[in-house]
């Protein structure tokens, strides 16, 4: 009885909070549901008596990775977009309709079925030894990939995110192209229009003669 | 206290001994980086990454005829048609290091180009093999991250920046398709293995509708890895923006394992089932032949143009896998081998006049080319000739290997749209070799400069090498034969 | 909840109520004891020694008006000191003070812990990651520069030292082959060593990154009020911002306890009864964390990144490596 109250609140926050985070117009706010999202999905893990999976669940997403985008979204400053605003109305109606077909779709597969009798979790489910055991033997491989996968990402951030290094002259082939440079070459223009100034028309001092 | 026991599965490492050279030689480029002088960035780069191309090959050509056989718990199936596929993409690779010597942009990045580079491979070459949804996804994302970045490599450029961001939230929905495919799958199923689902199905263990769903999304997911319409939008900006050497790059060897990863998962998971996505696969290749020829013949700047070729492209492939039949599995095989080996050289020599022009290149900027450098011209002619699929060039082998598999197949009317397709890519693709003969535009001014011997290299060899096998195209139509038979036996 | 529902209550009841009033009894502490460090006086007014001067404050703190400022989101403003007090105070939800014990006069035996899940330590992470909401979302909706400021600081100096933390705390985990609390107390009474001594690295990079968990000098870069007023709770005013303080100072308190079972054998001791050893260890960190805020001053934000970064994290990593070896070598 509790657990069906706890599991029923849970779906219910569950459902609001993604709702929430696609409806949202602030993004700041579209991210805190995310994070109410994920934990009541932490919750149902509670549920199936997953301690690990839940715990793990909230560290990962709510501590790690919901950070980074709050952090993201504050430093971008208090913008409310309006993704609706500069749509032209035949995108919105032909996303609508898109939309309606893929729910009547999804509709259709999944009544056209009845679903099978759940499978029955065990004791151990979720539990930390049984995580672990399935990283070192099943998805071993996809473990491993998955570590190189985030260092590449990592190297991947800092060559973009880095400075780029001070432009190199020792090149052993030094015909460095050309490269459009628009508003350089506006500059120079200006530029080169400032020093064709008539300096000699300018009246210099010993000329006065006092 | 707590005994815990661990079983661990036997570690294969003869079955990923490519991506382990690969990623070796990544870390091991990137830590000498620190201490390597600026002047030898580049070629140490360049050297490190074309040995490990070279060396990642040796484990697939060894264990080229050997039977097929899985690793690492059923998640890998190591077998000719991965290996074929994974010789396909260092090939590329090896030639998109070459294209990049000399390219003045990339000397900055050069360690990090170049190490991002194996990082990309590895993760295709992982996907190629791949028998798992899990290993699938991670593969995938493990080289578009790196080709993320590779794209956007020349951090001051910013059509670079606008291709990577387009490529990177496009590629997101793309691989977010293909994950919520897999999870939709899985809850059909309980499976992650492709055998296993399979095996699932044929009991008739699986929810059908959950299942329909999932095969859906999964098509999704690759029609955005394999640049097909309507899902190609980023293709255009990201190649038109990315760095020549890595478009080309891109063009060959994400096309390449796009496609093998999308026959495979069809047709060794839901290969019985083939009904209900063999429509939607022949419907996403029309798609592709009509938005990918049209668009093409607006296009003034070449990479664009090429851009939106690729997506044609794509059609033909996609006919294999809507007929998936051995024989269409052959086809694709020579079709992929060919189609990377004209479209890097057509890149490379894109490379070559981008940087005497110093600017993105137009068609109209190859007039009168034919004079000045007859070889690159003919080159030229080589390549445009066979993408447009004109005998003798491997380009019309290729294309009729697939009409015929498709003909054979039962899908008929992909191959009659192919035809069509065909017809309206010659309008585009013969602009340029009409455009190198041109007399009547005055040949500009410009420096001399000296000719970029090892690019100019690439490209005549690339250019013989497309006329060769479309002339005697039996060699590579047998190792197709061996790599399709080691996938489906029909 | 082995010990029932309203048994359990009460014993939550009288958990939160004891945590206030050793929060109150803190700031007395530290007021009166960094006086003395200073050579001065503090508070010794209200009541014997001063005692009184917490109630004082919150007399004063309550009579406060209450304040929303202008074009912050009201609701957020509110609701970010109860996040930042509820994440405090739920650690101590798994935090044990004793083993069992019988109640005085009766043969009644309960849990001197309320929860004791087998993956208590990583729920107290899961919790401590939720503090870190409250002070962004309080930064970010009082729509002022310098709370937006210290919340960023506030956040990036959390998530850089939780990940020493987090390592530092695995080697214990190795050593006891447990993620439970009182499996921890157990396991530190069977190797018949307090994990300070194997784990000593671990221990010093634990105390370093809790004090910048809690943002305590010499790391209370957030609310550097020489910089930034007062960090994320600038706009804060009344019994909000004594919310924040509170919870501040019960994070501080749990992280002690949290010390206590982790190195120093928990409610494990001689002689006196285990909540008793278990008060006495607390009250140690909590006398050192005052010491070194009297004594030492605030380092600089890039060398806080430095510290974190490139000091603690491979220093943790080199005393985790060397921790399994060991493990695996006896195992």
């Amino acid at each position: 009885m509790t657990y069906d109250i706890v599991f029923v609140a849970a779906s219910a926050l569950a459902i609001a909070s993604a709702l929430g985070v696609v409806l949202s117009v602030n993004p700041f706010y579209s991210a805190l549901s995310l994070i109410m999202h994920l934990v009541s999905l932490a919750t149902m893990y509670l549920l199936l008596q997953a301690d690990f999976l839940a715990a793990a669940q909230v560290i990962v997403y709510a501590g790690a990775v919901m950070i980074m985008f709050l952090f993201v979204i504050a430093y971008l400053g208090n913008r409310a977009d309006e993704p609706t605003r500069d749509i032209p109305l035949w995108q919105l109606g032909a996303a609508v309709v898109a939309g309606a077909a893929v729910v009547i779709e999804i509709v259709v597969a999944v009544a056209s079925q009845a679903f099978g009798p759940g499978k029955t979790v065990t004791d151990q489910f979720g539990n930390p030894s049984l995580v672990a055991n399935s990283f070192f033997s099943r998805y071993l491989l996809g473990f491993e990939a998955t570590s190189i996968l985030l260092l590449v990402a990592a190297v991947g951030a800092v060559v973009l995110g880095s400075k780029r290094p001070s432009p190199r002259v020792d090149q052993p082939d030094d015909f460095p192209a050309p490269r459009p440079q628009p508003e350089l070459e506006l500059q120079a223009a200006v530029m080169g229009a400032e020093t064709a100034f008539p300096v000699h028309h300018m009246p210099r001092k010993d000329e006065d003669g006092g | 206290m707590i005994t815990l026991t661990v079983t661990t599965v036997p570690v294969s490492w003869s079955a990923i001994a490519p991506e382990i050279v690969l990623l070796s030689c990544a870390c091991v480029l990137l830590t000498c980086a620190i201490f390597l002088p600026a002047r030898l960035a580049h070629p140490v780069g360049a050297a490190v990454a074309a040995g490990a191309f070279a060396a990642a090959m040796v484990a697939p050509i060894a264990q080229w005829h050997d039977a097929p056989r899985t690793a690492f718990d059923d998640t890998l199936r190591i077998d000719a048609f991965g290996n074929g596929a994974r010789l396909l993409i260092f090939a590329a690779g090896l030639l998109a290091v070459v294209v990049a010597w000399g390219m003045p942009h990339l000397f900055d990045r050069a360690v990090e180009y170049h190490a991002l580079l194996l990082a990309a491979a590895a993760g295709m070459s992982l996907l190629a093999v791949s028998n798992s949804l899990v290993i699938a996804f991670i593969a995938l994302e493990l080289f578009s991250i790196a080709l993320y970045v590779l794209v956007a490599i020349d951090v001051d450029a910013l059509p670079g920046l606008e291709g990577a961001l387009k490529y990177l939230i496009v590629g997101s929905v793309g691989a977010a398709f293909l994950l919520y495919g897999s999870a939709l799958v899985y809850g059909a199923t309980g499976q992650f293995e492709f055998d296993l689902i399979a095996q699932s199905i044929r009991h008739g263990d699986a929810h059908g509708g959950v299942l329909l769903l999932g095969v859906a999304m999964i098509i999704v997911g690759l029609g955005f890895k394999a640049n097909s319409a309507p899902f190609h939008m980023w293709t255009p900006d990201a190649y038109e923006g990315a760095p020549t050497p890595v478009t080309a790059f891109m063009s060959a060897a994400t096309k390449t394992v796009a496609l093998v990863l999308a026959f495979r998962v069809l047709v060794a998971a839901f290969g019985e089932d083939s009904a209900i996505w063999q429509d939607a696969v022949g419907a996403l290749a029309v798609a592709s032949f009509a938005v990918g020829n049209l668009a093409a013949l607006r296009q003034a700047n070449v990479k664009r143009m090429l851009a939106y070729s690729t997506i044609g492209h794509t059609g033909f492939l996609f006919t294999a896998v809507a007929v998936h039949t051995q024989a269409a599995a052959r086809a694709m095989f020579y079709y992929l081998a060919i189609y990377s080996l004209m479209n890097i050289g057509a890149f490379a020599l894109v490379a070559i006049r981008e940087r005497e022009l110093g600017r993105p290149v137009l068609i109209d900027d190859f007039r009168g080319y034919a004079y000045r450098r007859p070889l690159l011209a003919l080159s030229m002619v080589v390549f445009m000739l066979s993408l447009a699929g004109l005998p003798p060039m491997g380009g019309f082998i290729a294309k009729i290997t697939i009409w015929s598999s498709a003909v054979d197949g039962g899908q008929t009317y992909l191959a009659i749209v192919g035809v069509a397709a065909t017809l309206v890519g010659l309008g585009y693709y013969l602009k340029i070799p009409f455009a190198l003969v041109d007399r009547d535009v005055p040949i500009p001014e410009s420096p001399y400069r000296p000719a970029f011997a090892v690019t100019s290299a690439t490209v005549l060899a690339t250019a013989v090498a497309v006329m060769v096998l479309g002339i005697i195209p039996g060699p590579l139509l047998d190792l197709a034969q061996t790599a399709s038979a080691s996938l489906i036996g029909r | 909840m082995p010990d029932g529902f309203i048994v359990t209550a009460i014993k939550s009841f009288v958990l939160v109520n004891l945590v206030m009033v050793m929060f109150a009894f803190m700031t007395w502490f530290e007021r009166r004891l960094i006086g003395r460090f200073q050579v001065r006086l503090g508070p010794n007014r209200v009541g014997p020694f001063g005692l009184l001067q917490p109630i004082a404050d919150l007399g004063k703190l309550i009579q406060k008006e209450s304040l929303i400022p202008v074009g912050s989101s009201a609701f957020l403003y509110l609701v970010a000191p109860v996040i930042s007090l509820f994440s405090a105070l739920m650690v101590f939800s798994v935090v044990p003070f004793g083993g069992q014990a019988t109640i005085p006069g009766t043969d009644y035996q309960i849990y001197l812990w309320i929860a004791d899940p087998n993956v208590a330590l990583l729920l107290v992470f899961a919790l401590g990651s939720f503090s870190f909401y409250g002070f962004l979302v309080g930064g970010w909706s009082s729509s002022s520069k310098y709370s937006l400021y210290g919340s960023m600081r506030a956040v990036s100096q959390l998530v850089s030292y939780e990940v020493s933390l987090a390592l530092a705390v695995i080697g214990v985990v190795m050593m006891s082959q447990t993620l439970s609390l009182t499996g921890i107390v157990d396991a530190q009474q069977r190797d018949g060593v307090w994990y300070i001594v194997p784990q000593f690295a671990g221990f010093v990079i634990y105390l370093l990154a809790s004090t910048a968990e809690v943002s305590r000098i010499p790391f209370d870069l957030p609310e550097a009020e020489g910089e930034l007023v007062a960090g994320y709770h600038t706009e804060y005013g009344g019994m909000r911002w004594a919310m924040f303080q509170n919870a501040e100072y019960i994070a501080l308190i749990a992280f002690s306890a949290l010390a206590s079972i982790l190195f120093l054998g928990g409610y494990d001791g001689p002689v006196l009864p285990g909540p008793l050893w278990m008060l006495i260890k607390m009250f140690i960190f909590l006398f050192l964390s005052i010491w070194v805020r009297s004594t030492l001053p605030r380092v600089r934000y890039d060398r806080l990144m430095t510290i974190g970064w490139k000091v603690l994290l491979p220093l943790a990593t080199v005393n985790l490596l060397v921790t399994s070896a060991i493990v695996a070598y006896r195992a």
